[in-house]
Parts: C-alpha cells; sequence; structure tokens
C-alpha cells in the first residue's frame, strides 16, 4: 500500500479512537500497535524499547519532583498566603492575579528547560488560588497554560540543545535568541489579560475601588510571599550558581518545598502522602503518554513517515516561503502527539538541508521552530500542555473547557510567530550584539 | 580473511551478484550531528552499495527513529534494525569485548597501530575475539573507524597529571575510570547537560573525542584541549543482524568484508581532517590546545595500564585474553616496558 | 458476580501496592537527587551511580504508575464528545477501543518478555563507571503492563455489565 495512504490512515485511526474516549496513552499505543502488526512487525519491539528508554532520559526525573513540590505548597497553604498578598498588590488591576501568573510562568520558564514543569507546578497553585478571588476558568487555565509552555523559548532550554547540535547552531546564540521572543509572548500575554479584563470584568475582576489596601497593609503582604519567593530563587539560584544541572534543581525544588513547610508551618505525613499519591497518579498518565507517543514515532518512522515530510517540502510550491510555511505546518502537526526533543531530533536532520539550500538562517529558523512546538502543544484537539492541564485541574473543568480556554492565547503566539517572520532581528539581534 | 563461515548461502547459486535487491534498515546510536555520521556510516554505507554492485540498498535512520540510541544494539541482535553504528561505551553493557574495539586509554596511537593489532598482524587478530563475541550476539562485526583521540576538554590548563587532581570533569564509563586513576573526580552528566554545565561552572571540562567536540559547540565554553588525549585512538563500529548477514549470498558477504580495511583508513582519514577542523574551532574562539611532552604521555600510559586496563580485562574472559594481546603488541612496539 | 467482586477487589489491591512502590522511588529520586549535589559541590565527591539509579527509578516508576494511575481513573482523556454520552453509550464506545488498549498492552507484555530475556542471557548493565544491572528492570516492563492489563479487563467487565444491564450507574 502506499505510504501516504498507509500514514494517513495511521492519524486518522488515532484521531477517531481518542474521540472515541480512549485514554490518550493507551489511544496512541494501541494505533502504534495495530498499524505495526500490519506494516512493520519487526518494529514492535520497539514497544518495550521505549518503555525503557523514554523513562530513562535524566530530564523527566523533573515530572515527578516539579508535580511533587507543586503539591505541597498547595496542601501547605503556602501559595494561597502567596497569591493573596499578591491580591492585595496588584489586585487592583483588572486581571491582576493571571498577569501575575504569567509573570511566575515566566521566571519558572528561565528555570527549567522543559515545559511540563511551569505548567505542572503552576497549574497546581496558581488555578485554585485564581478561582477563589472569582477569576473566571478561561482567563485563569490560558494563563497557566501559555505561561507554561514559555519553558522551552526561555533559556536554559533543553529544545534548544537538541536543536543546536543537530543544525550545527551555536547553543549559546539559540539561548540568547529565545529570550526577546519569549519576553514579547509574556509581555502579550499580559497585555491581553488587561484588556479582556477591563472590557469584561467578570473574567479577572479588580478589587472594588473602596476595598483597596493600604501602603502598611501592602509592605505588610510582601511577607506572605517570602516562602515562595524562596522557592523560586533555591531553584533557580542552584542552577545559575554552578551547584545543579535543570535535572537535578528539582530535587532542591521539591526538598526546598518540604523544608519551607517544616519551618513555616506543621507538616504532616497526611500532606506528603496525599502528595505522593497525587504525584503517582500524574506521572503514570504522563509517562505513559511519552512512552506510548515516542513509540507511535518509531512506527511512523518504520512506515517511511521522514520520507514522507521531505518530499512535502519540497514540493511545496512558493519557494523559500512556501518551504518555510510547510516546515512550521509540519512541526505544528506532528506536536499534536510528540515530545518537543522527538520532533526536533526527527525534522531538523530533514530540514537543515534545504534550510542550507534555501539560505534561511539556522538560528532564526530554531526560534521560529521552538515557537511552533509552543504552539503545537497548546493547539486542540491534542497537545502535551492540554493534556497536563487537564489532569491537573479539578474533575469538572471538561476538555471543551481547556479548548476555549487557551484560544485566545494560541491567537496571541501565532501574532508573535508572524512578528518573528517578518523581523527576524526579533530573534538574530541579541545573539549578534554577542559576537 | 575474517569473513567467517559463510553459511546459509544457496549452494544452487553462482557465485556473483543475486537478482534480489536486499534492504537493511541502519539506525546507529547517533544522530546526524555526529561526526561519526558524515564521516563513518554515510561512507560505509557508499562503499557496501558500490562493492556489492546495488544488490544491497542501505535506509539510514537517525538515533531515536526506530528505537533510542542505547537500545539501537539490541534491536540489531533481535532484528528490529538491520545495522548498527556506536561505540561501547554505549553498547559495552550487552557486550563488553566491544572495549577492545573502541581502544584501550593510552592504547594504540593511530590507525596503523589499531589496525595491526586488531586484524593485521597475525600475532594477535584481537579483532577476532571481538567478532567471536559479536556472532554470540547475533551479530556480524562489519565496520570500523578511528575517530581519533578522546581527550579532555577544559577550562584550565592541563600540562601534566597533577593538573587533573580534585577536577570535575563531566566522564561517563572507562573515561570515568581513566580521570578517577589520574585523581581527577569524574562527574556523570548527559551529553545535553555539558554546554550548561560547564557554561555555569557546574563542571570544568568534559571528555570528548575530539573531531565531535565543535558538533557540541563545546569550543564556545571551553578554553583547552589536551593532546593526545586519554585514548589517542577512539574507534567506532559498525554490525548488522546475523541474520541479514547469513541471507546474504556468499559473493556479498565477501563483497563487504573486502572493504572492512580500505573503509578503516578511509574514514578515518576523514575523520582525522574533523580533528583538525574541530581544533582550529577551538583556536579561533580563543582556545588553546595543549600537547603534553613525551615525558608524560609515558607516565599517562603507565598509570591507564596499572589502573583501568584491569578493570576492562575484569569485564569478561575475552575481554582478559584481549587486554593481555594489547600488552603484548605494545611491548613488541617498545612503546612499555 | 460475587466472585468477580473478589477479582476486582485483588486487582485494586494490586495496583494500590504498586503505588506505594512508586511513593518510595520519588522519594528515593528527592532524597538522594538532593544528596549527589550536596556532595558533589561541597564535599567534591560526587557518586558514579546515584544518577544512574534515578534514572532507573524512573522506569521504575514507569512501570508501577501505570496501573495505579489507570486505576484511579487519571488517565487523561480527549472527553471532547465522550463526556456528553450517557454512561451506556460511553461503555459502548470503551467496548469497541477496547481492542486498542489490549492490542498495545499485549505487545507490550510478548515483546518485553522477549527483550528481558535477552537482557537476561547478556546479564545487560550499564556501561557507566559502576555497571548496574538492567535486566530486572527490563523484567519489571511487561509484568508493570499485565498489570495495566488487568485493571482494562476490570473496566472492560464493567462496561459490558452496564450495556447488558447487569449494572446500575
Ligand atoms: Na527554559
Ligand atoms: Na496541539
Amino acid at each position: 500500500m502506499d505510504t501516504i495512504l498507509i500514514i494517513s490512515l495511521m492519524f486518522i485511526c488515532l484521531f477517531v479512537v481518542l474521540f472515541l474516549g480512549l485514554p490518550v496513552a493507551l489511544g496512541l499505543g494501541g494505533t502504534a500497535a495495530l498499524f505495526g502488526y500490519l506494516f512493520a512487525p519487526e518494529v514492535l519491539t520497539a514497544a518495550p524499547s521505549t518503555f525503557f528508554s523514554t523513562p530513562w532520559q535524566h530530564i523527566l526525573v523533573t515530572v515527578p519532583l516539579f508535580i511533587f513540590m507543586g503539591n505541597i505548597i498547595r496542601y501547605s497553604g503556602i501559595a494561597q498566603d502567596a497569591y493573596d498578598a499578591a491580591y492585595k498588590l496588584i489586585g487592583h488591576l483588572p486581571g491582576g492575579l493571571a498577569m501575575g501568573t504569567v509573570q511566575v510562568c515566566t521566571i519558572f520558564a528561565a528555570i527549567t528547560g522543559v515545559t511540563p514543569p511551569a505548567t505542572i507546578t503552576m497549574g497546581q497553585i496558581a488555578y485554585p488560588s485564581m478561582m477563589r478571588y472569582n477569576y473566571h476558568r478561561g482567563i485563569a487555565i490560558g494563563s497557566i497554560g501559555a505561561g507554561g509552555a514559555l519553558g522551552a523559548l526561555i533559556p536554559p532550554s533543553v529544545p534548544f540543545i537538541f536543536y543546536g547540535i543537530l543544525a550545527n547552531e551555536s547553543i549559546g546564540a539559540l539561548f540568547l535568541g529565545g529570550i526577546i521572543p519569549g519576553l514579547i509572548l509574556s509581555t502579550l500575554y499580559v497585555i491581553y489579560i488587561g484588556i479582556r479584563c477591563k472590557i469584561q470584568p467578570h473574567m479577572g475582576p479588580a478589587i472594588p475601588k473602596d476595598n483597596r489596601y493600604s501602603v502598611r497593609e501592602k509592605i505588610g503582604a510582601v511577607a506572605g510571599i517570602w516562602p515562595f519567593l524562596l522557592l523560586i530563587f533555591l531553584v533557580l539560584g542552584v542552577i545559575w550558581l554552578g551547584v545543579a544541572t535543570p535535572a537535578e534543581a528539582a530535587a532542591f525544588g521539591a526538598g526546598g518545598a518540604l523544608l519551607i513547610n517544616v519551618l513555616y508551618r506543621s507538616i504532616t505525613w497526611e500532606i506528603v502522602k496525599d502528595s505522593l499519591i497525587f504525584t503517582v497518579k500524574l506521572v503514570g498518565m504522563g509517562f505513559w503518554i511519552l512512552i506510548a507517543a515516542n513509540f507511535f514515532v518509531n512506527i511512523f518512522s518504520a512506515l517511511g513517515g521522514q520520507g514522507i515530510i521531505t518530499q512535502a517540502v519540497l514540493a511545496m510550491p512558493g519557494g523559500e516561503w512556501g518551504a518555510l510555511l510547510m516546515m512550521m505546518l509540519i512541526i505544528m502537526l506532528l506536536g499534536m502527539i510528540m515530545d518537543d526533543w522527538a520532533i526536533i531530533m526527527m525534522v531538523t536532520p530533514l530540514f537543515v538541508p534545504i534550510l542550507n539550500i534555501l539560505d534561511i538562517s539556522t538560528l532564526w529558523f530554531g526560534v521560529l521552530f521552538i515557537v511552533n512546538i509552543q504552539i503545537a502543544y497548546l493547539t486542540p484537539p491534542f497537545g502535551f500542555v492540554l493534556f497536563w492541564i487537564k489532569s491537573i485541574l479539578p474533575k469538572d473543568v471538561t476538555m471543551g473547557d481547556v479548548y476555549r480556554s487557551v484560544l485566545p492565547f494560541i491567537g496571541l503566539q501565532i501574532i508573535a510567530l508572524i512578528l518573528l517572520i517578518l523581523f527576524p532581528e526579533l530573534a538574530t539581534w541579541l545573539p549578534s550584539t554577542m559576537k | 580473511e575474517e569473513t567467517p563461515e559463510a553459511e546459509g548461502s544457496d549452494s544452487e547459486e553462482e557465485y556473483g551478484p543475486p537478482e534480489e535487491v536486499t534492504k537493511w534498515t541502519f539506525q546507529p546510536a547517533f544522530d546526524s550531528g555526529d561526526a561519526g555520521w558524515a564521516n563513518g556510516v554515510e561512507p560505509w554505507i557508499e562503499d557496501v552499495e558500490e562493492a556489492t554492485e546495488g544488490t544491497i540498498e542501505i535506509d539510514l535512520l537517525p538515533a531515536g527513529s526506530i528505537v533510542s540510541g542505547n537500545e539501537a544494539f539490541g534491536a540489531a541482535s533481535n532484528g528490529t534494525i538491520d545495522v548498527y553504528a556506536g561505540w561501547a561505551t554505549v553498547y559495552g553493557g550487552i557486550m563488553p569485548e566491544g572495549m577492545l574495539a573502541y581502544g584501550m586509554p593510552m592504547g594504540a596511537e593511530n590507525s596503523e597501530q589499531a589496525w595491526e593489532a586488531m586484524w593485521g598482524d597475525d600475532e594477535y587478530r584481537i579483532g577476532e575475539l571481538v567478532q567471536e563475541a559479536a556472532n554470540e550476539e547475533n551479530l556480524q562485526w562489519v565496520g570500523w573507524a578511528n575517530q581519533g583521540p578522546n581527550s579532555i576538554f577544559t577550562t584550565f590548563p592541563i600540562n601534566s597529571l597533577e593538573d587533573l587532581e580534585g577536577k570535575k570533569l563531566r566522564a561517563g564509563g572507562p573515561q570515568a575510570l581513566f580521570f578517577e586513576a589520574m585523581g581527577g573526580t569524574p562527574v556523570s552528566f548527559e551529553s545535553d547537560e555539558i554546554y550548561s554545565g560547564i557554561d555555569l561552572g557546574t563542571i570544568e571540562g568534559t571528555f570528548w573525542d575530539t573531531g565531535g567536540m565543535n558538533d557540541m559547540n563545546f569550543h564556545e565554553v571551553i578554553d583547552y584541549a589536551m593532546l593526545p588525549g586519554w585514548n589517542p585512538a577512539q574507534h567506532q563500529e559498525i554490525y548488522v543482524n546475523k541474520d541479514a548477514w547469513n541471507e546474504l549470498n556468499e559473493w556479498q558477504q565477501d563483497k563487504i568484508n573486502e572493504i572492512f580495511e580500505s573503509n578503516y583508513f578511509k574514514t578515518s582519514e576523514m575523520h582525522a581532517e574533523g580533528v583538525e577542523e574541530a581544533l582550529q574551532d577551538l583556536e579561533d574562539s580563543g582556545g588553546e590546545v595543549i600537547t603534553l611532552s613525551d615525558e608524560k604521555v609515558e607516565e599517562m600510559r603507565q598509570e591507564a595500564i596499572e589502573k583501568v586496563w584491569p578493570e576492562i580485562a575484569d569485564q569478561s574472559e575475552r575481554n582478559a585474553e584481549g587486554v593481555e594481546r594489547w600488552e603484548q603488541y605494545l611491548q613488541d612496539k617498545g612503546m612499555i616496558e | 458476580m460475587k466472585v468477580w467482586g473478589n477479582v476486582e477487589r485483588t486487582i485494586d489491591s494490586i495496583s494500590e501496592w504498586l503505588g506505594r512502590i512508586g511513593w518510595l522511588i520519588i522519594l528515593y529520586a528527592l532524597f538522594f537527587g538532593v544528596f549527589d549535589v550536596i556532595m558533589r559541590y561541597f564535599f567534591n565527591e560526587p557518586s558514579l551511580w546515584i544518577s544512574t539509579t534515578i534514572q532507573y527509578g524512573m522506569v521504575l516508576l514507569a512501570c508501577v504508575s501505570g496501573a495505579y494511575s489507570l486505576n484511579t481513573d487519571s488517565f487523561v482523556k480527549v472527553d471532547l464528545f465522550y463526556e456528553k454520552f450517557s454512561t451506556r453509550k460511553k461503555a459502548i464506545c470503551d467496548i469497541i477501543t477496547f481492542a486498542f488498549a489490549f492490542l498495545y498492552l499485549y505487545v507490550l507484555i510478548t515483546k518485553g518478555i522477549e527483550t528481558a530475556s535477552a537482557s537476561f542471557a547478556t546479564r545487560e548493565t550499564t556501561p557507566t563507571a559502576v555497571p548496574i544491572p538492567l535486566y530486572h528492570l527490563k523484567a519489571a516492563i511487561p509484568i508493570g503492563a499485565f498489570c495495566v492489563l488487568l485493571v482494562v479487563i476490570k473496566k472492560f467487565v464493567r462496561d459490558i455489565q452496564t450495556v447488558i444491564g447487569d449494572r446500575g450507574t
């Protein structure tokens, strides 16, 4: 059978079983197993192989540790205090807490090299707090999802490292290249939240004028934030001071959260136990999706998927722009089901020769690449950020709620992407100053 | 001569190219960013396809396509993929004899010596031990390349072994054994952590293959390279699944064995050029290449043979035999007492 | 149906116990992760085995957390249409998609056993300076998948009961 037909059927089959309500992990794995049986039975051993090699990646330890950290903070009330304090400080702004959430996500993005930690941590902390202050679900979920996705763009970034190695592009330059687009995105989110909540106050109500806090109360509020800030500085500090790698810093975050709880108020075995239960549940969900997604990719490759990708780019009319558009489209499509590093590993070697022929800067493309992955992660119906958020939020939040919430933020990401395409200097200027 | 029993080939068939084209899937332990891609596996594929007159077609896929790089050796052995390329530092946990082919710490100094000890001189033929072990793993060893020195890249200068004492460098597997023996503090980071780790000062440098150093952009963050390296001739191997190998006819097997040696020297030469380029990149970005004196090299070799070689010998019976033959070779060459 | 009730309880307690192993692994990664960095930074004595055993732990965590997570309904679904279905309709969908879940787990178990046997045959270890045996870990993969299969079958039987009207909602 024709390769294109088989691969199309594989994706259609996946969509159908997922929409029929099969858990994402089992849908990915089941579809891959079926097509493996039919067309590439020798590759079925990739199933146990990905089961071993996916969690074996050292960076994945950040997933359970940051889930655990977020949970400990949430149970202990540190996060609530921090948000209460933030509410006193910036609550007079429409959507102030959501803006603050985006800022914290940006800081978290600077801490971690991958997407899940910021989403996971902030999802547990920020969502309940925003709900308490009557923020609308749409603004709360959107700001967490979009903010969390910044992790790959703002350095340090694991995806940039993988891309740099494969595209033979300076990793230092890529790190610098991600900063301005990252800040643009974070600023766009804040502006959007402010405008939206000004026009529709029910989305993120400001404190009524006569209830505002005095300067003294505001100064006092800062004291409530300290444990939270301390934790951020602990995780950030060990990385930037050269004490630990980003993967190792997660253990400091989790350990720090425990320690601060001991200092700050009593910690009970119940809290630790509930956090462990929550962590194991989420890790099971997340790891199984990542593993099955990698298996899906292995079968996809064995069926000749990589050849199809190259053909699609080269067959695209419109020269440089056509090819560029096609490459971004492919990244977004693959981003529905694939892990960021897996997409990079698969398509970078295919794209780099094309970039060289068309004389497109690999630095600029690298930044476009990561912005695209962010969009892919957030775009319905499938995306890793969507899956993580859905699993962290209370059960009454449906996938439909998540989809509706992220849509405006996807719009902002696309604006940033267009800006980046029109003005490549946004990515290339900062690295060029360091030469 | 390294052709083993050519079992499985159809006796009815005439000696020559078969009618049918054999298709192989080749997935190395690394991806196209690695020096072993353009200088190792691509030229090997070219040579094999040419020598077998197009009766073998090889589809080359980067690590992670079919299985992850770490799992690819096992995948070639069970037939998930047909061909594998990688280093014993990756697959040595399954087949420790790979260490004999990888290159002994402070062992062979160049391709000529390595070839002589491994295949060229009937006195030693250490390669046979590796081939036997590979056959037991359902693999046939078919390709080899000297990638040049595996060395130490640092933010501080190394002029003697004493300079390594107490330093924190990223070192894995045999590198860690060597570095520990030299009084250093080996740190086990994954490859994607090294760049940022050096940049932020978490570690003070890394062990790496010289020709691949610039592929990882390490020249941006390190200041010194040490030559001749702790392993002056680090090698990479190519293996074919034994069942896939047995399905070839005798003529095809002979053709592939014939290019083993020529391809070894050709790819080793290509890697040597890559090493030059990498060192040039380092100098262009303000770094310095330090070449140790003969005396210091001797000292390092003694230490390596005393402290690290026994660890390799301990890994299997064949390794013990192979290490003995390596020692004999260095003695015969007058490189050790 | 009493027998099946016992089977369900057994499956529940298996996944519960697997979950508890998961707790220990997380605590291990936490404490040894911090310990390793402190030993390296302050005492210049990094370990050559802690980071490898944490990676080992993460694979084991994937093995034990699957059944626990699925059994507590934590496996995320794209419930865009599904959530609007009636209980009966949901059960019918689940019965249809059961084949996919079964197939994946079947492949994981059978191929997992093959891979584990090969790993046992060579006594596979990590290629790191301190070799860590990997063959037990590779054997844990089909076992973990089998426990997930038990949970999947438990849910499948419930779905059939729902469809034939043997189970109230
Ligand atoms: Na980051
Ligand atoms: Na998506």
